[in-house]
């Protein structure tokens, strides 16, 4: 299949030590907490329907989704007792309101979902998530490319070091995936299916590829380099289209998949199981790495005591990949449905003082979006966020790679990062704020 | 209970950092600078050891000072040295030591730190430093001599007098100037200084004069790309197509373009000082227009003016110009 070149890019070490042929599962204690906090950091809070002291079972929805914005359902992915709502932490809010379940006697069995007429309410009632970590509601990219889209990728490509989760999934559950895939070609009246599997895959994919062969799904071999599995550069490598600025893929009739949500899609509609669990790569500087499945909810200090790894031994701890994920502090962040990974690093962080930008357009030449993350970081230091957004500051996708080959250590992804969450919101209330106080005058 | 690192994501760093360029950097300016020693001696290695040393301890002086830090992991990233070699490069081979340090100190204290330090200068150091002294020594910045004799023919151990086996001769560009003042013509192509002047053998500033040293240099640095290919692309091509033009139609005149590219510092420029990416722009479509500026600019200022060189003159103009030109030429966003 021939690939479209793109402008930027770094390679990184691999470290894919997990095994991707086995999938472990993690069993749930007496008595062990689960946190379920009601926002991420895309999505509005849900509505919590369930109240202190109820007894709920496996599947059973504890939070509906709100009617404004984007908002998904929480279910319960244990047998137990709701022990609180209250403030609860979160890897990336820090603190966010949650509710606790205390496990009690796990039966292994889940409430099953009501049975739905199409795939988009199936999978709004499941509650799935885009799994690779961005955690876009899934159900609005089906009600958005309904008979627009004429074709759809699923990404199978990861990108970043260590993680094998996705690739466990392509091998273990090949058949599983077919199903779904045809099915959604089949209600949506898709014309192409592309999966994206990253360049020199081993041959324990085969399976997977014969059977995508069979069923004429194209397969595409992207060269290992990050971030090319991100979203609109996918789109652009496949099929040479161009997502607009603040545009979603459905405007170039492409629907784009992660390979973990078209598993969570294919047990919500054969199994009427929502997403309760999801298959979690623990890595890292650890004597055996493997993939797992982990309930949601888990929190990190369980999953490590289950594990028999001491957390003392390590001096960082990582929720997601290398590139993009977050770092915690507190060993009762929950896992949720986004977290692909759990690394446990134990090695020396070089502190580097940041120096003055010695313009070498490394930064420039690793953009994918091809922007200048030099010149945005210049502005956002001298708080000029008028330049900043004239720069395309929103575009910026926070892969990373301005940050990892900056020879001059400067942190260009963390101050874009940051001005997109915080500083544009204060511009833009600022600036709205100035027009109403002059329309008065 | 452990404390656990907090970091904001990449949570990993590139192997290669500042350290790294600086010493590619070291490695490609490395044959220019063999090469002015096995034709200078050992005189020329003490300018080089003494411009450096000045330039190290004037950044770390006034880092210490300004900002009450102590910065020796600065002073030992050897950032300094590389304009220290540069300002040796582009000067005449027998010089009073002095000269040397005053370049120096004019080249890291008002060519970089009094704009900031590293990375904040606008102007090339370097030739900062370098112009400095040209027009403050510029009679001994005419004087250039060619050696009768290598280090390993009679080593030139002497390190505080002018070599008396030398001679004193003017360079090629300049005798060309004098030829034409005084009413002489010039021959159309001067085919018999091709070979030495690509191979380093006629009188020059100590690191520009071998052309063939310098074009293995400037490929370390266009490969490893700390340079920017875009900028001696556009700069030669503009300073060999203006160069033929005005050569065709005033033959006799005006040196043959090879010869203009072959003597003088243009090779030097083009490779090494105007792809200096503290100073030259950030973008592709910059760095075009960069170099176009420098090419056509040192054609002009050799041509219409008294210089007989304008390389250091045309990248300190085109410096001026970078915020301007990274102003207008930023690329879009992909999709934007």
């Amino acid at each position: 299949m021939k690939l479209y070149s793109i402008k930027g890019g770094i390679k990184l070490k691999q470290n894919k030590f997990a095994d991707a042929n086995i999938i472990n599962t993690l069993p749930v204690l007496d008595g062990e907490l689960f946190y379920y906090p009601l926002s991420n950091s895309f999505c509005t809070n849900s509505i919590p329907v369930v109240s202190k002291g109820d007894v709920v079972k496996a599947g059973d929805l504890i939070a509906k989704a709100s009617e404004s914005g984007f908002s998904i359902d929480i279910h319960s992915s244990v047998d137990g007792i709701i022990e609180d709502i209250t403030q609860i932490k979160h890897s990336k809010l820090i603190t966010t309101e949650g509710i606790v379940i205390k496990a009690s006697e796990q039966s292994g069995d889940y409430t099953k979902l009501t049975p739905a007429k199409d795939i988009e309410s199936s999978v709004k009632n499941a509650g799935v998530l885009g799994m690779g970590g961005a955690g876009f509601p899934s159900y609005i990219k089906f009600c958005s490319s309904k008979s627009q889209v004429d074709t759809l990728i699923i990404n199978a490509s990861e990108s970043e070091p260590y993680l094998t989760c996705d690739q466990s999934i392509l091998i273990n559950k090949a058949d599983e995936l077919i199903e779904t895939i045809l099915l959604i070609k089949k209600e949506l009246d898709i014309k192409r299916v592309i999966v994206a599997l990253e360049g020199n895959t081993t041959e324990q994919t085969d399976k997977f590829k014969q059977l995508a062969k069979d069923n004429s799904i194209d397969i595409a071999e992207l060269p290992r380099k990050y971030p090319y599995s991100g979203e609109k550069q996918l789109i652009y490598v496949l099929l040479g289209r161009t997502v607009k600025k603040g545009e979603f893929p459905s405007s170039v009739k492409v629907m784009i998949q992660n390979i973990s949500t078209i598993y969570s899609i294919y047990e919500a509609i054969k199994k009427s199981k929502p997403v309760i669990d999801r298959v979690v790569t623990i890595s890292g500087d650890i004597p055996t790495h493997q993939n797992i499945i982990v309930k949601v909810g888990t929190t990190v200090r369980s999953l490590l005591e289950k594990l028999n790894l001491d957390p003392e031994q390590y001096n960082r701890i990582i929720l997601g990949g290398l590139m993009t994920g977050t770092s915690i502090a507190d060993l009762d962040t929950p896992l949720l449905k986004t977290v692909s990974a759990v690394l446990l690093l134990n090695d020396k962080v070089a502190s580097h003082d940041e120096e003055a930008c010695a313009r070498c357009g490394r930064c420039i030449d690793s953009c994918v979006m091809r922007l200048s993350p030099t010149g945005i970081n210049n502005s956002i230091v001298q708080g000029d966020i008028d330049q900043a957004l004239k720069d395309d500051l929103m575009s910026c996708i926070e892969c990373g790679c301005c940050s990892y080959v900056c020879i001059s250590s400067r942190k260009l992804m963390e101050s874009i990062q940051y001005a997109k969450n915080f500083l544009v919101k204060d511009h833009i209330a600022s600036l709205e704020m100035e027009k109403a106080s002059g329309g008065k005058k | 209970m452990s404390e656990f690192l907090m970091k904001l994501p990449p949570h990993q760093h590139g192997k290669y950092v500042m350290k790294h360029t600086i010493f590619i950097l070291a490695a490609a300016m490395l044959p220019a600078v063999c090469f002015s020693f096995y034709y200078y001696g050992y005189r020329i290695l003490f300018a080089y050891l003494l411009t450096m040393s000045v330039c190290a301890l004037t950044e770390w002086t006034y880092d210490s000072i300004k900002y009450r830090k102590d910065y020796l992991h600065r002073f030992l990233e050897f950032k300094g040295s590389i304009t220290a070699a540069f300002i040796v490069m582009t000067l005449p081979p027998i010089l009073p030591y002095y000269i040397y340090v005053v370049a120096a100190l004019i080249a890291s204290l008002i060519g970089k730190e009094l704009f900031g330090g590293f990375g904040r200068n606008v102007y090339n150091p370097a030739i900062t430093g370098r112009i400095a002294v040209l027009v403050g020594y510029s009679s001994y910045m005419s004087t250039f001599y060619l050696p009768t004799s290598n280090i390993f023919e009679n080593g030139l151990f002497n390190i505080t007098t002018v070599p008396i086996d030398a001679v004193s001769m003017a360079t090629t560009l300049t005798a060309a100037k004098e030829t034409v003042a005084v009413g002489g013509t010039l021959p159309v192509l001067m085919t018999e200084t091709w070979l030495p002047s690509f191979l380093g053998f006629i009188p020059g500033a100590a690191g520009e004069v071998s052309t063939l040293a310098l074009l293995i240099g400037g490929a370390v640095i266009l490969i490893t790309r700390i340079g920017a290919w875009r900028i001696p692309f556009a700069c030669l091509t503009t300073f060999l197509v203006l160069a033929t033009v005005f050569w065709y139609f005033n033959q006799g005149y005006i040196l043959d373009p090879i010869t203009q590219v072959l003597s003088g510092g243009i090779v030097l420029g083009a490779l090494f000082m105007a792809t200096d990416f503290v100073t030259s722009p950030l973008y592709s479509k910059g760095q075009i227009i960069f170099g176009i500026g420098c090419g056509a600019l040192t054609v002009l200022i050799r041509i219409f003016s008294s210089y007989p060189e304008g390389i250091g003159f045309s990248i300190l103009l085109m410096n001026s110009l970078v915020p301007l030109i990274d102003r207008y030429t930023k690329p879009r966003s992909f999709g934007g």
